[in-house]
């Protein structure tokens, strides 16, 4: 029956192929349309299940809240100059109105100059409020020492968690700037005006405004957009205007240097870079398929013709897949690329057959009668088989692996169809215009590969020794699978040098701070502080934002007015100024020297703590202690005074005159008792951490480390989980997905090689030949593997989806070897290969070559999977010649014994 | 600061022989080898050189070379940074099972008192806590021991442990896992497992080349893998000597100045 069928539609087509050809081309033209809906995304959040809950909550997060997503554009220089940029840039930025929602690069100052002391801790403020007990300078630094002893000396715990220690180098960077400021005043170099004076009062309560890492050298700017990372257009948009600002700035600032990262320019980047890549990897596999194509048969208008109808097959595999899917996700943006390398085979076994037929001098229609006759069922059953295996991925829970099923699926039976129909009446087309060009019609070649028969003469002599070698070389390759590892790294994926991908491990350095975070969401303030505060005690945790650092409890603030009641009746009453003279400096100098002590016991106690940013701080300050010509600032600031005491008293007391009334001022200020409520806070703030309706708070949790090391990942995930199951974020999806994939991938391959079984047997109608015809991919599988480990390969994220893929593939070389057994005998070994096992190895390279060329993609990602499907279909390839006529070889002698 | 000078690496015999283990004739029960265990872990006096490496909050790994004299059990413990020349000289002195602790700075000629309770804060930068090591009673009197067989550790034939807190206890681990030398009731390796989580493996410990000093198996190396923090910190004992008679005058400020 399907024999005379497909006899049928050969003549049919061969003799109405203009009909054929402009069916096709109609079909192509309204799947075309319907294709041009399907959107790429780059999301790994889109590889999961839509229903998991943390999906959801992810989802619904980076919807909700606008600053889930942001762009962090990241400065480095030296310190006046990175500031200056800052400066410059902002106001640019900000004028990008259509993507920047807003742009932080200093503390929320406002804020803090009205609320500031109601925010530290009641602890700590009992300790402060000695400090503004008397604003002249002696007794000020003697507070500060006593404040500075009990806080960091004498309380170890001061220093023992990280957010403890940034507060300390926060404090000593302050202190730093005073006495910097100081000692101006000492040399005569303050310039006259209090502006000075008012910085220096400034960096005292507030701390240095910018986002700057400890050493000044690398400053942050977040830019909040208007739109959500899911807006990907927008997105690109928005990367590119703020690069297009970037780029017109730093010429201006030769010193400097600037780029982007943080989720959205990563996002741009994956896009922008795969998007390129997919486009050149699937010219350039069309191109070598055709090349290796035109090179094999010696042809030039037929393999150009296959490739025509490979394009007619994604494109109608496009639009029908654009009906079940919005969008093609990481694993199926690359199906275009995998049909080129899959569906060229069924082209090949046509443009083969007809060829011969052609040759044997029948006409046309005859000669196209004949191969869909021959080749068709073949064709039939291996796109059948494949698509079953393909569409048997759709079980899997993860969006990637089920997708990728259904959109290669579609694309193989796409390619059966058009491979029938259109690519038949192409090739008569084409010889009946060739013939009205030339006047005479093309000259048919038919191509031989001795090799293989030589080889098959070989292996029908001495199966034993060929099976021998095949199980040596099989075990060796199991025993290298067993030991084949996981890159968990994703970042590996990406392209190598990108900028937003490099910034991210300046971030981590300069900040101890990965910009990969996770967040949750909570229906209250109260819930917010205590989810952060269980995360703060967290060590892989580097920072938690949260609303509740702006709105404490009724209790903290109870306490908390208590102390700041004290240092605002201190400012109000202790307001009398005293001079300085020569016959006090004494004084003042023993509060300095006291002070150097402070601070280098202090980098004493973090040297051999460990605490590598207070050590390196104290040094800036105190010196060295490795390094004798390294002197300590506050004693050589004590040597001026010492030096020259009248010049000395003199510009102190101007500095004096001109810090109290500020500091008096905005200390008073900043310690205002008023109970701070969510309504205070300011727009700013609060659209950081509420959502639209105000009835959910976000709470973001940052890494202290690159989350892509696969130890840590799993650590930092399994914190998060002990604080609360609900959080979410880029870090625990990542690592759901690897669950899943890990699950899925398992799964689903032991099905698809259940359901090619039951094709094979359903086909052969002997259940003996179908596991036969397994053998060289079971085989092939762990020589898949095998390889990948022998060259340093590892899985990946990405090319772990192409496993259950090979599955699907690299069964067809087991099925056509077998099925020509069955025609020729199975002592025709030599006959069987030189034809079949020419067809196989011409699919075979053809196929590698398409996928190969997924190895050229800057998306490393992509060159992973395009090396692991290479070398599966290389190996599957081996093994059905090396295994299968070694096998038949040793039954059939066992059937003549 | 919370650990006895070199509690973890002084193991002493004191009250048992090796070997004895061996010629018990009714089974032994955990509690038994906890109580031997606690008292190797606790020597009467020592005196020892020790290199520490720990791992710094930048992820550098840093050396130290001090002395560590330790008096009546480990409740009092001195001691006397020798390398690098940054700190040498620098002193630390722990009193009352490491509830009271000083620190001498030379350059400062101070001596500042840290006042700290915190059973499970860091030492020096290093993994260790107070209470890694069992210092005093503390497996005895904070857990509940249950014997769950034999396993090798580093080739040697080990009893298993289980010590899970007790109720009211003040630890800051919720289980330990223990393996103790058959021979020499040395632990060879401690799992310390997180204070609210049983299942999330904190702490490892591992103790090695042990060697017999004044007749007391002494475990020359001990590391500690700190797991959440991914970091490590490794103890040496160059040498140690405990047949000492160490005078109280040591554990004193003067002491720490001399």
């Amino acid at each position: 029956m399907r024999d005379k069928l497909l006899s049928a539609w050969g003549r049919f087509t061969a003799i109405k192929s203009g009909w054929v050809v402009a069916a096709m081309l109609v079909l192509a033209v309204l799947a075309a349309i319907s294709a041009s809906r399907l959107k790429v995304t780059m999301r790994w959040s889109d590889l999961l299940p839509l229903e998991d809950p943390m999906v959801q909550e992810f989802d619904r997060i980076i919807k909700e809240y606008t600053n889930a997503s942001n762009s962090i554009i990241v400065v480095q220089g030296p310190e006046h100059r990175i500031k200056e940029f800052a400066e410059a840039i902002v106001p640019k930025v900000e004028s990008l109105t259509e993507y920047v929602e807003r742009v932080d690069y200093r503390i929320d100052e406002d804020f803090l100059r009205q609320h500031g002391f109601m925010l530290a801790k009641a602890k700590d403020l009992k300790k402060t409020v000695g400090v503004f007990s008397d604003l002249n300078l002696i007794p000020l630094l003697t507070h500060i020492n006593d404040n500075f002893e009990e806080t960091y000396i004498a309380d170890e715990e001061a220093l023992s968690t990280k957010e403890k220690e940034d507060d300390a180098v926060r404090y000593l960077d302050g202190l730093q700037f005073w006495l910097q400021v100081m000692d101006r005043y000492v040399s005569n170099l303050h310039g006259g005006n209090s502006a000075l004076a008012d910085s220096a009062v400034d960096r005292f309560l507030i701390g240095d405004p910018y986002f700057i890492s400890q050493d000044k050298k690398v400053l942050l700017i977040m830019v909040e957009p208007t739109f959500s990372i899911m807006e990907i257009d927008i997105a690109v948009a928005s990367t590119d205007s703020i690069q297009a600002v970037l780029d017109r700035t730093l010429p201006e600032f030769p010193e400097v240097q600037a780029g982007l990262t943080g989720n959205i320019p990563l996002q741009r980047d994956e896009m922008v870079y795969s998007t390129k890549d997919l486009r050149t990897t699937s010219v350039v596999a069309l191109a070598l398929v055709l090349l290796f194509f035109i090179l094999s048969f010696r042809m030039w208008t037929a393999p150009l013709l296959a490739g025509v109808n490979l394009i007619l097959a994604i494109i109608i595999a496009a639009g029908v897949g654009a009906i079940f899917l919005d969008s093609l996700n990481i694993m199926t943006s690359m199906f275009a690329v995998i049909l080129i390398g899959l569906g060229i085979d069924y082209s090949i076994h046509i443009i083969s057959v007809y060829n011969e037929r052609r040759v044997l001098g029948e006409d046309p229609p005859a000669a196209m009668q004949q191969t869909l006759l021959r080749s068709g069922a073949g064709i039939i059953t291996g796109g059948i088989t494949t698509s079953a295996a393909f569409f048997t991925l759709m079980i899997a829970s993860s969006r990637g692996i089920k997708e990728m099923g259904l959109i290669l699926g579609l694309g193989i039976v796409s390619a059966m169809i058009t491979t029938l129909a259109a690519l038949p009446a192409f090739l008569v087309l084409r010889e009946r215009l060739v013939g009205r060009i030339r006047h005479w019609p093309p000259r048919p070649v038919s191509v031989e590969f001795k090799v293989l028969e030589r080889f098959g003469e070989q292996q029908s002599r001495k199966p034993v020794l060929f099976l021998i070698i095949g199980i040596l070389l099989t075990s060796f390759f199991v025993y290298q699978a067993l030991h084949a590892k996981f890159d968990y790294n994703y970042l590996n994926m990406e392209p190598k040098g990108l900028v937003s991908v490099e910034l991210q491990e300046t971030m981590i350095e300069a900040f101890d701070l990965s910009p990969d975070f996770a967040m949750m969401t909570t229906s209250s303030i109260e819930e917010s502080r205590e989810i952060a505060e269980k995360a703060k005690k967290v060590a892989s945790i580097s920072l938690v934002e949260s609303i509740s650092e702006y709105v404490p409890s009724g209790s903290q603030q109870e306490k908390r007015s208590v102390h700041l009641q004290k240092i605002r009746h201190y400012l109000e009453t202790n307001t009398t100024d005293r001079d300085l003279s020569e016959n006090n400096l004494s004084g003042l100098i023993e509060q300095l020297e006291r002070l150097d002590m402070n601070i280098y016991e202090l980098g004493q106690l973090a040297f051999t703590g460990g605490q590598d940013k207070v050590d390196e701080k104290c040094k800036q300050i105190v010196g060295d202690p490795e390094n004798p010509d390294d002197g300590s600032s506050i004693l050589q600031l004590a040597d001026r005074l010492r030096d020259n005491p009248e010049s000395a008293a003199s510009g102190l007391n101007l500095f004096q005159k001109q810090y109290t009334s500020p500091l008096r001022e905005k200390a008073y200020e900043m310690a205002n008792p008023q109970a701070i409520h969510l309504g205070m806070l300011p727009e700013t703030i609060k659209k950081r951490f509420m959502n639209r309706d105000g009835n959910r708070f976000l709470i973001t949790m940052y890494p202290k480390e690159m989350v892509w090391d696969f130890e840590f990942l799993r650590i930092f995930t399994r914190q998060l989980e002990r604080i609360d199951p609900r959080i979410s974020g880029t870090p625990p999806l990542m690592l759901r997905l690897i669950d899943y994939i890990g699950r899925d991938g398992l799964r689903a391959t032991l099905l698809t090689i259940l359901v090619v079984l039951l094709f094979l047997w359903l086909d052969f109608r002997s259940l003996k030949m179908a596991l036969m015809a397994m053998i060289p991919l079971i085989a092939g599988g762990f020589w898949m593997v095998g390889l990948m480990k022998t060259f340093g390969m590892m899985f990946t994220l990405v090319n772990l989806m192409g496993v259950p893929m090979i599955v699907g593939i690299g069964i067809d070389d087991g099925v056509h070897l077998l099925h020509r057994y069955r025609v020729e005998g199975l002592t025709k070994t030599p006959i069987v290969l030189k034809s079949t096992g020419k067809a196989i190895m011409l699919t075979s390279i053809t196929t590698m070559v398409g996928f190969g060329s997924l190895m050229l993609a800057k998306y490393r990602g992509f060159g992973s999977l395009g090396s692991l499907l290479v070398l599966g279909v290389f190996a599957c390839f081996m093994t059905t010649v090396l295994l299968l006529p070694s096998i038949v070889g040793i039954m059939t002698r066992k059937g003549n014994s | 600061m919370k650990l006895k000078a070199f509690t973890p690496l002084i193991f002493s015999a004191g009250l048992f022989c090796a070997g004895s283990a061996g010629a018990q004739t009714n089974p032994i029960t955990a509690d038994t080898i906890i109580q031997r265990v606690t008292r190797v872990m606790n020597p009467a006096q020592s005196k020892g050189k020790m290199k520490m490496t720990i791992t710094t909050t930048s992820k550098k790994t840093r050396t130290f070379v001090y002395l560590a004299y330790a008096k009546n059990h480990g409740e009092k413990t001195l001691m006397k940074y020798l390398e690098p020349s940054r700190v040498k000289g620098q002193a630390i002195l722990m009193l009352n099972n490491a509830d009271d602790i000083w620190v001498y700075f030379p350059r400062t000629r101070r001596v500042r008192k840290l006042a700290t309770h915190a059973k499970k804060q860091k030492m020096e930068g290093s993994d260790f806590s107070y209470e890694d090591m069992g210092a005093g009673d503390a497996f005895i009197d904070e857990f509940e021991s249950r014997l769950l067989g034999e396993e090798k550790k580093q080739g040697k034939l080990c009893y298993e442990l289980e010590l899970t807190r007790k109720p009211k206890s003040t630890s800051g681990y919720s289980k330990l896992v223990m393996w103790v030398d058959k021979e020499s009731f040395v632990p060879l390796v401690i799992d310390y497992y997180h204070d609210d989580d049983s299942t999330l493996l904190e702490k490892e410990l591992v103790c090695g080349n042990i060697e017999i000093i004044d007749d007391i198996p002494t475990p020359m190396q001990v590391v500690m893998y700190n797991k959440l923090d991914r970091t490590q910190t490794s103890m040496e004992l160059v040498e140690v000597s405990y047949k000492v008679d160490l005078e109280d005058d040591l554990f004193t400020e003067r002491g720490m100045k001399k």
